[in-house]
């Protein structure tokens, strides 16, 4: 008899977990998505929650539009070479090959620079003291550009796709002779 | 509609399930997806680590992430070590031991790779945490200890299946409520997201069929979750989703993330085990 009450109990405690649980993810839904208070953004339970057990929302619109594409050139003999785009050149292996790791390291590169662009809105300190900078330039020379380059260019490109319409703009970084 | 899905979770959490098949394959389909997932990234760990940091400000972070000193002291041990309880819980039954080692190792890899994860990754150890509920090994001899722990299993079993849809739920509401979304013009963002669109697809720019595009993806992503619950309903919409992932696989190169989302839906199939047959509609 204890036994079919404590299973019982058991049973409408997670009847009673569960629904809670859809409760409260629909509060949140309706809180950020269709109120758009953000309320409960504030609190650290519920930031937990959205973060690790109702992961997403996935592709929102505002998080779709701009594209960030790392090229550089450099100086070779005194001439320039043609701009390369390494994380393109590993996502088109990706595509070409469906080799994971290609995908992987065209996600690295494309980190590297998207934190560039976000640290370059945050202050205003020049990009070249920035950390996030070092960081991909140290990259940069040990695995895209040759040891005997003069001169760098470093440009990240950022293309806005809204409202039908595409906008393109560009930072460059220029290293001269000898990288000094 | 309410009390039909009050009866539908009593229900589940009651019945004492014989086949966990489906629990089984679910885990295990998880399990081969990080090994998968460590082999692609092998390589690419020791540049993230060299390149792009992570940074264990607190103690408490530091105790979460412990298993990634090891990664410190020698890379290939820890990805070793990782794999070989990968491979063992792929062999053995579904036990509390390695479905909790498991949880850990994709949690602190997910740190460790954190500047190449995307939304699979939360998805992946969402699932991975709370499979460590599911198992019934190693099992109490008392009758009364394997009812709770057979209730706790099922309860977890339908907390997969509801965050599952929840997921999609998010999603759906988001983009309803986006006038991106509801115009089209977030369909032609996506086809202009130079890492994430299919370089060598030709879409016609065509503003209706954007539109009609991102209503098919709203309109599956909030009917999903509220009818996959009734039989009548569930092969087709399974069968529709397992499209819906494959388009955003290939099409969207986000292979990670749609395999992590077709995984689950081994949740909402019946195994049946007299005749060694699937079944959709037995659930409800």
């Amino acid at each position: 008899m204890n036994s079919d009450n404590s299973i019982r109990k058991l049973t409408q405690i997670s009847v009673t977990v569960l629904c809670v649980n859809v409760l409260f993810a629909l509060i949140i839904i309706m809180d950020s998505i269709v109120v758009k208070s953000n309320l409960l953004d504030l609190s650290k339970i519920s930031s937990i929650y959205r973060t690790y057990i109702l992961p997403g929302p996935f592709f929102p619109s505002n998080r779709i539009i701009d594209n960030y594409s790392l090229y550089v050139a450099w100086k070779e003999n005194d001439r320039w070479t043609f701009p390369v785009c390494a994380p393109c050149h590993n996502f088109n292996e990706y595509q070409s090959t469906f080799n994971m790791t290609s995908l992987y390291r065209s996600r690295l590169e494309q980190t590297l620079s998207f934190n560039l662009i976000l640290s370059q809105n945050q202050d205003k300190v020049p990009i070249t003291g920035k950390q996030e900078w070092s960081k991909l330039k140290q990259y940069l020379f040990d695995k895209v550009i040759p040891q005997n380059a003069d001169s760098v260019q470093v440009f990240v490109i950022t293309t806005k796709a809204k409202n039908f319409s595409l906008k393109t703009d560009t930072l460059n970084v220029y290293l001269g002779p000898r990288y000094d | 509609m309410i009390s039909g899905y009050l009866k539908y979770v009593i229900e589940s959490i009651q019945k004492d399930e014989t086949d966990r098949r489906a629990s089984v394959y679910f885990c295990k389909g998880l399990y081969l997806f990080l090994i998968l997932k460590i082999f692609f990234l092998w390589n690419i760990i020791p540049d993230i680590m060299t390149y792009s940091p992570y940074e264990l400000s607190t103690l408490l972070r530091k105790l979460v992430y412990l298993p990634l000193q090891l990664a410190h002291w020698d890379l290939t041990s820890y990805l070793v070590l990782s794999l070989l309880i990968l491979f063992i819980a792929l062999f053995v039954k579904l036990n509390y031991f390695t479905s909790l080692l498991i949880f850990w190792v994709s949690f602190c890899l997910s740190k460790l790779t954190q500047p190449t994860s995307n939304g699979s990754d939360l998805v992946l150890n969402l699932f991975l945490f709370i499979s460590i509920f599911l198992p019934h090994h190693p099992q109490f001899h008392s009758q009364h200890l394997r009812s709770i722990q057979n209730i706790i299993s099922n309860s977890s079993l339908l907390f997969c299946k509801i965050q599952f849809v929840m997921i999609y739920f998010l999603s759906g509401m988001d983009k309803l409520f986006s006038e991106a979304w509801r115009s089209g013009d977030a369909i032609f963002s996506i086809t202009h997201l130079q890492f994430y669109f299919r370089s060598s697809l030709l879409m016609p720019s065509s503003k209706s069929l954007f539109q009609i595009l991102a209503w098919l993806v709203i309109i599956f992503e909030i009917g999903f979750p509220i009818l996959v619950w009734v039989s009548k309903f569930r092969a087709l919409l399974l069968i529709v989703g397992l499209i819906f992932q494959v388009i955003i696989i290939y099409f969207l190169n986000i292979p990670d993330f749609g395999i992590i989302m077709i995984i689950p839906y081994l949740l909402f199939i019946t195994f049946n085990k007299t005749n060694d047959k699937i079944s959709f509609g037995s659930l409800n």
